[in-house]
Parts: C-alpha cells; sequence; structure tokens
C-alpha cells in the first residue's frame, strides 16, 4: 500500500477543520443568476453587476504590434475561430502554462523576436542619426 | 510500487444522463478487479457522494476546500465502505466555486493540478460532473485524460452527446484539453421482450453520426434494478442481475486493452 493510501486509512482524526458556505442566499449561485426571471429595472442592475463582478476584469487597451507577415494568417486565425488575438494570447499563456516544456519553446522563440526588434530598433535610431547628421 | 494514475471525466451536459449511475457501479466493479481507485464527485448536487453512502459534515473538507487550494489532496480523500474504493465527495457548497474558478482564470487546468499528487497512489480517478456547461465542467474536462459520455437512448439524450462533444472540442482548440473520447455509453436503451424499441434504436443510430461507430458502447439498459442496486449500496451481481453489468465489464476490458490501465 502507498504511504498515502496508509495515511488516508488513518486520517479520521487529524483533517483540517474547514467552514464552508452552503446557503443560497450568501454569494450568488451561477444557476441562479442564470435563471430568466422577471426583475425591477433596479434588481436586473444588480443581478448583471453581480455577473459582470463573477467575469474576469481586462486591463485598459493596450496596443499590440504584430509582425506583419505573421498579422495577416493570425487574423484570419482567429476569426476563423470567432476570437480575438487578445483572447488568443491569454488561452496559449494559460495552455502553455501546463506544458512547461511548450512554454520554453515558446519563450525561447519570443526572445529571438525580442532580438530582432531591438536590432531593429537600434538600426532605425543610427539611421535617424546618419540623416539628422548629413 | 509506483502506479501510473488515469484520470477518467465522465461527462454529459444534460441532467439525468446516467453520469452518476455509471461513476457509482463503475468505480465498484474498478475496484473489485483491484484497482486502486479514486471517485471525485464534481457536482454540487452531490449525488455520488450519497450514493456511496457517504455523508460529509460541514467542517470537513470536500471538493470544494481543495480547488481553492485549502487543503491538501490527502485531506479531501476518503475511504469508501468499499475495499480500494476512495471518495472525494462534495456538498452544496461547492457551487460556490464556479466563481472562484472564473477569477482564477486558469479554472481550466485547476483539478488537474490539484490531482496530480495522486500518481502513486491510485490507478485510476473517475470523476462525475454536473450537467450544466459550467467552469466546474471546463475544469473536469482539462483533468481528464479519457472521457465517457452516457447519454440516454432519446432524443435529449443525442443533444447531450452533441453539446458535450462541443464542449470538449472547444477546450481542445485552445489547448486547455487533451482528452480522448473512450467511449459513448447509451443509457435506459429500452428492450421489450427480444425488440429493441424504436426510440432507442434510433438514437442510438443517431449518436452513431457524432462519433465512430466503435467508440458507442455496450449500452445501460432501461430497468429498475440499477435504482435499487444504487440504493442498496449492492453490485448488479449481489442483486442476483450480472447480466446487466455487461456495459460495465467490457468497459473494464477496453481500458486493460487500451492499456489504458494496466491489466
Ligand atoms: N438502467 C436504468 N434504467 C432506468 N433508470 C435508471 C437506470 N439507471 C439509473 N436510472 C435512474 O435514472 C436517473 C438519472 O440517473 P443519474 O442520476 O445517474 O444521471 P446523471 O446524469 O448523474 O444526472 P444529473 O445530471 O442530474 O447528475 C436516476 O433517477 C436513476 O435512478
Ligand atoms: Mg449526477
Amino acid at each position: 500500500m502507498s504511504e498515502m493510501l496508509d495515511r488516508i486509512g488513518r486520517r479520521s482524526s487529524q483533517r483540517p477543520k474547514v467552514s464552508r458556505d452552503t446557503s443560497l442566499t450568501n454569494g450568488q449561485s451561477t444557476e441562479l443568476a442564470a435563471a430568466p426571471t422577471r426583475l425591477s429595472s433596479t434588481d436586473a442592475a444588480a443581478s448583471i453587476e453581480a455577473k459582470l463582478a463573477a467575469l474576469p476584469e481586462v486591463t485598459s487597451r493596450r496596443s499590440v504590434r504584430i509582425e506583419k507577415s505573421l498579422f495577416e494568417s493570425l487574423s484570419t486565425f482567429c476569426q476563423q475561430h470567432g476570437i480575438t488575438i487578445e483572447t488568443f494570447l491569454e488561452a496559449s499563456y494559460i495552455a502553455s502554462s501546463a506544458e512547461p516544456e511548450l512554454q520554453s519553446q515558446i519563450v525561447i522563440e519570443a526572445q529571438r523576436r525580442m532580438e530582432e526588434r531591438k536590432q531593429a530598433g537600434k538600426l532605425r535610431r543610427i539611421l535617424a542619426q546618419l540623416n539628422t547628421n548629413a | 510500487m509506483s502506479r501510473e494514475l488515469t484520470v477518467i471525466a465522465c461527462l454529459s451536459l444534460a441532467g439525468g444522463q446516467g453520469k452518476t449511475t455509471f461513476v457509482t457501479l463503475m468505480g465498484k466493479v474498478l475496484a473489485a478487479a483491484g484497482y486502486t481507485v479514486l471517485l471525485v464527485d464534481g457536482d454540487p448536487q452531490s449525488n455520488l457522494t450519497t450514493f456511496l453512502g457517504h455523508e460529509v459534515a460541514a467542517d470537513e473538507p470536500t471538493l470544494l476546500e481543495l480547488f481553492k487550494g485549502n487543503v491538501e489532496l490527502e485531506d479531501a480523500i476518503y475511504p469508501t465502505k468499499i475495499k480500494n474504493l476512495y471518495l472525494i465527495p462534495s456538498d452544496d457548497g461547492l457551487d460556490n466555486v464556479q466563481e472562484y474558478l472564473s477569477g482564477s482564470g486558469v479554472g481550466a487546468m485547476l483539478l488537474k493540478k490539484r490531482l496530480a499528487a495522486a500518481q502513486g497512489s491510485f490507478d485510476i480517478c473517475l470523476i462525475d460532473s454536473p450537467p450544466q456547461r459550467s467552469q466546474i465542467c471546463k475544469s473536469v474536462i482539462g483533468a481528464a485524460e479519457q472521457i465517457i459520455i452516457p447519454c440516454e437512448a432519446t432524443v435529449k439524450g443525442f443533444g447531450s452527446l452533441v453539446r458535450t462533444i462541443d464542449a470538449i472540442n472547444e477546450l481542445k482548440e485552445v489547448g486547455a484539453s487533451s482528452a480522448e473520447i473512450l467511449g459513448v455509453i447509451p443509457f435506459r436503451d429500452k428492450w421489450v421482450g427480444s425488440n429493441q424499441t424504436k426510440e432507442s434504436r434510433d438514437a442510438i443510430a443517431a449518436m452513431a453520426t457524432v462519433v465512430e461507430q466503435a467508440m458507442i458502447l455496450p449500452s445501460i439498459r432501461e430497468s429498475e434494478k440499477f435504482k435499487q442496486a444504487i440504493s442498496r449500496e449492492q453490485t448488479l451481481e449481489e442483486l442476483g442481475v450480472p447480466e446487466l453489468g455487461y456495459p460495465f465489464e467490457m468497459l473494464l476490458k477496453r481500458l486493460e486493452s487500451k492499456e489504458v490501465v494496466a491489466a
């Protein structure tokens, strides 16, 4: 028998005590929130606010700049699946967090791209200096 | 002895499709075959917990506290009356995990992560799921390596199969699931004497248009004996109707032949 099974068998007296809310009224049960009931407009607003609060909040708009050659295929891909580049990015991050090997491949590729962008930035600055000096 | 853990979810996105009946009886069949089995009650209705004759005290850890990371895996696992059969129970409080999961951002990955420590101690983890397409369901799909879909042999059951496959594919598309469909089990397949009813036959034929024919497993027949077996906490064999256990025995064979579990 594994040690864990052995411990589980002897555990009854040593489990940590917890407290749990099983009431319907505290917190919003998602099932109730989804029920199609008639509500007054203030109730409706409160209920919508509660639903909103249960959904993840997003940051204010940030510009995402994508390599031109990739932009088209990435946009098409997202359109085909009815998602946005942002939600794709979020989901990729989540999914790859569970796959350390895949994630490190992604990071390596991203670092290579980062280098390219830095290089391009540097070259652009030098070019600008040459042009102003000329 | 080190074991290879296989996580199997029982999923069907409509009420009354036989999920809990399947998990209860399959758990017992697997345990009787010598596997060390961990059952997980993923439904706030907590029928699985009840069917196994387990009572959770209000201050005892359940799946909720495990989800939230408040307790260690082994604090949430309880032995049952049956040898080799263990349970992570639930109660109504599990409903509150929905908000926690939607707020966490990694809801789909969470159950998988929480169950990882069962590796080495259990052979099979079998998860019962709620009928709604909810955050819990997402996390159950995320945790599963194999998914078994019981569906009533009716139009409603067919609809449930379609919804379930859609949900799995949706999570696969974003890489949140790598689950394989182990099979579809028609539930409450009705026969009159030696004739299958037209409704059952048509519904099962429709199921075979959604998944490959080979995925349709032997059905669970319509019979009051299943309710009896469950309410008396007996096996179908103990109840004197071993022939009704055929779908469970066949699934055990499929698991062993696919080397999902070591025979
Ligand atoms: N073979 C059978 N023939 C007829 N009825 C059955 C059979 N097996 C179980 N039942 C009954 O069918 C009903 C639904 O079964 P079960 O609770 O397993 O479904 P479920 O998918 O878990 O439901 P829920 O989605 O509500 O959790 C129960 O009332 C059960 O007693
Ligand atoms: Mg159930």
